[in-house]
């Protein structure tokens, strides 16, 4: 089973579509309950005003996955810093993939577009626990030069998702972010590998970031372990 | 921490509120985590503390000081400088011990309410708040100061009913204080760069001027007498420039938040306080050498405008004309920040009513300490006075650094089992005896006027805690 962490901005009613319950349902799921706080506020200040109704909040989206069938932990953080926060809380609930929540009313396509670092074969075995016993189409695609379809094809085969739901597509072409954009719209939900540190990362902000406000739907970034 | 659970502040104010249980159940490297299991993320680094410090104190040391100083003191106001320096060195060694023990938000008054009792707490923290009150006012009058120069370098000559200096002053402190209510994102990473242009801009300028004044450029300028009026001037314009050392506590003011406080938290304060007192001291050098001091008191707060131009003509004037403008914005901005933090902590302990602490709902922000803060400094910069400004915020500080040293002794003798602090102070009898003397003392060598503000600032501190608070208890708790 594999475990994911679902950072949500509890207090900005930031909520839980259907399709994505229903894609989680099987998992073990670290929900992120987080509040940002502006540079001005101590955390602590945040916390008094604000820490039980974000706990109820919490405790709701923790009760709708339980109620689904998934095992839950809920972590509650008010931080100054989104990506710390995240990348800290998932390197120690040593969670395979975070997921940017997105909506989906039922998520009946996946589209894994392979980038970044060359962690193929974790991806294949998160997209295989994802769609495991699941009417679920499959199309992927490689903007890597190094990898062919046949490769990515294989890899996913290997992990177990059935050739039936598989389609391997011709990258569109452009530049990985242009690539995904043109055609993420069209699937339910998106899961990629975590993007590796680059100039545009770093000019751009974080890839998974751009995806995710591209795609309407869930995007799930597979950790790369070292 | 220690094995056994600290107790907890106990006791009400007048309003019927108690002090807030203590949040801490465990203090990591990365997150503090409530006895409820909420985490509060620390994000703050070796680099942004360091900034915090340098930012805070350098705005006024460099670009307000020196014409003040050395026209007070003549070329001896380096040893002004170096005297500040050491004295603010005695007393962030022992802040430092005590802020690893206690890495939370409040600094000063958390640690001296924590080991002197509720009392000295009310009135340090009442003093902290005012205390970066009067520094703001008086950044934002030097910063209206380099407002003015520029504009009149432009050819722009204002003639309005108020002194433009004043006025420029108010309209960017209210601007501050606007921004910081609707919550401004990255405005660390912001001061990180600000801080990082200012020190490069002042080392390229001191380097060469450093250069000069030795005599490696063309002709080795004729040293002045070292201390033309003797050495009383020395302490009494020690005195007036501590205010450029006001910053390193407001590293502790934010201790809640450092990433790694152990190691951090005395690199920062210390690192900040040696940083600031060698461009410090290279700067009188410098501008002494380029002028006579008596020409440079004729400057005023924009004096190294002129030192600059000596050296590097028009490009070197609007170098050091923004680099004034963005330390002492930067400088105000912090001490704003830092100010609204202490309201917070003594709301949080009930020695202010709870609505002072509050966070506004739309923005995120603490409001009301924002406007505790922000109002009265725009009342100050009204007044216009730099010099007295600037000793009333640095007679409120030090008092609170004795005690920071008196606090250091407390807590060594009679340390409770939760104790613990990763940095320890070497000869701490030494360190924080001396640290004690030597900032109480300093407040001796200030102005009558600034002496009696002060005063009577601690004795309403003093009045609002029997009137508010007597109840309250926070001695040795956690």
């Amino acid at each position: 089973m594999s475990k994911i962490l679902l950072p949500l901005r509890v207090l900005e009613d930031e909520s839980l579509s259907p399709g994505l319950i229903g894609l989680l349902a099987p998992a073990d799921v670290v929900v992120l309950g987080y509040y940002r706080v502006p540079d001005q506020t101590p955390p602590g200040a945040a916390r008094e005003q604000f820490g039980d109704r974000a706990q109820s909040r919490l405790d709701d989206v923790a009760a709708a996955l339980r109620d689904a069938g998934a095992t839950v932990e809920t972590r509650m953080v008010f931080t100054g810093e989104v990506e710390q926060t995240i990348a800290r809380t998932a390197a120690e609930a040593d969670a395979d993939a975070v997921v940017h929540p997105g909506s989906a009313m039922q998520v009946e396509d996946v589209l894994v577009p392979l980038v970044g670092r060359p962690d193929l074969a974790a991806v294949a075995e998160f997209v295989a626990s994802l769609v495991a016993e699941r009417d679920i189409d499959v199309t992927t695609f490689a903007l890597d030069d190094d990898l062919t379809a046949a490769d990515v094809t294989a890899a996913l085969a290997d992990a177990g998702v059935d050739a039936d739901q598989l389609t391997a597509a011709d990258g569109p072409g452009g530049g990985p972010v242009d690539a995904i954009a043109s055609v993420a719209a069209e699937y339910d939900a998106i899961v990629m590998g975590e993007p590796e540190p680059s100039l545009t990362e770093w000019v751009f902000g974080e890839l998974e970031d751009r995806v995710a406000t591209e795609s309407l739907g869930p995007v799930f970034v597979v950790r790369a372990r070292e | 921490m220690g094995t056994e659970e600290p107790p907890s502040p106990t006791g009400e104010n007048r309003a019927g509120e108690e002090p807030s249980a203590a949040p801490v159940g465990e203090t990591t490297d990365e997150a503090t985590v409530t006895d409820e299991g909420v985490e509060l993320e620390r994000t703050i680094g070796l680099v942004g503390g360091l900034a915090i410090g340098v930012g805070t104190m350098i705005g006024a040391g460099i670009f307000v000081f020196p014409g003040l100083a050395a026209e007070e003191a003549g070329p001896a106001a380096a040893a002004s400088y170096a005297i500040g320096g050491v004295i603010a060195l005695l007393v962030a060694l022992p802040a430092s011990e005590l802020a690893t023990a206690m890495p939370r938000s409040g600094g000063g008054y958390y640690f001296i309410s924590r080991s002197l009792g509720s009392l000295p707490g009310a009135i340090v923290g009442i003093s902290l708040w005012l205390g970066l009150v009067f520094a703001s006012s008086f950044y934002l009058v030097g910063f209206g100061s380099y407002a003015v120069e520029l504009l009149g370098r432009a050819g722009v000559s204002l003639s309005w009913p108020v002194p433009p200096t004043v006025a420029l002053g108010l309209v960017f402190g209210a601007l501050l204080t606007g921004m910081s209510f609707t919550g401004t994102e990255n405005t660390a990473k912001l001061q990180n760069g600000v801080v990082a242009l200012l020190l490069v801009i002042l080392s390229v300028f001191l380097g060469y001027g450093g250069l000069d004044a030795v005599g490696v450029f063309g002709t080795s300028s004729t040293p002045e007498t070292f201390s033309p009026f003797g050495f009383a001037p020395v302490f009494t314009t020690a005195a007036l420039v501590f205010t450029s050392y006001l910053g390193f506590a407001q590293v502790a003011t934010v201790a809640g938040e450092i990433k790694k406080p152990g190691r951090n938290l005395p690199l920062a304060m210390v690192g900040s306080v040696l940083l600031v007192t060698v461009f410090y001291v290279a700067t009188i050098f410098v501008a002494t050498s380029a002028f006579g001091s008596k020409a440079l008191g004729k400057f005023g707060e924009t004096a190294m405008v002129e030192v600059a131009g000596e050296f590097f003509g028009l490009p070197g004037v609007i170098a050091i004309l923004i680099a004034g403008l963005l330390a002492t914005v930067s400088s105000a901005n912090a001490s704003i920040m830092s100010s609204s933090r202490a309201v917070y902590a003594l709301s949080r302990d009930a020695l202010l009513p709870k609505k002072a602490g509050s966070v506004n709902l739309k923005y995120g922000t603490p409001h009301v300490a924002l406007a505790l803060a922000g109002v009265p400094v725009l009342l100050l910069v009204a007044s216009g006075q730099t010099e007295v400004l600037a000793e009333v915020a640095s007679f409120l500080h030090l008092v609170m650094y004795g005690l920071i040293c008196v606090a250091l002794f407390q807590m060594r003798r009679n340390a409770p089992d939760w104790y613990d602090p990763d940095f320890r102070v070497p000869a701490y009898r030494a360190v924080a005896g001396v640290g004690a003397v030597a900032s109480f003392g300093l407040i001796a060598f200030m102005q009558r006027l600034s002496q009696v503000i002060g005063v009577a600032l601690m004795i309403a501190a003093a009045a609002w805690y029997y009137y508010y608070a007597r109840d309250v208890s926070l001695k040795g708790v956690l």
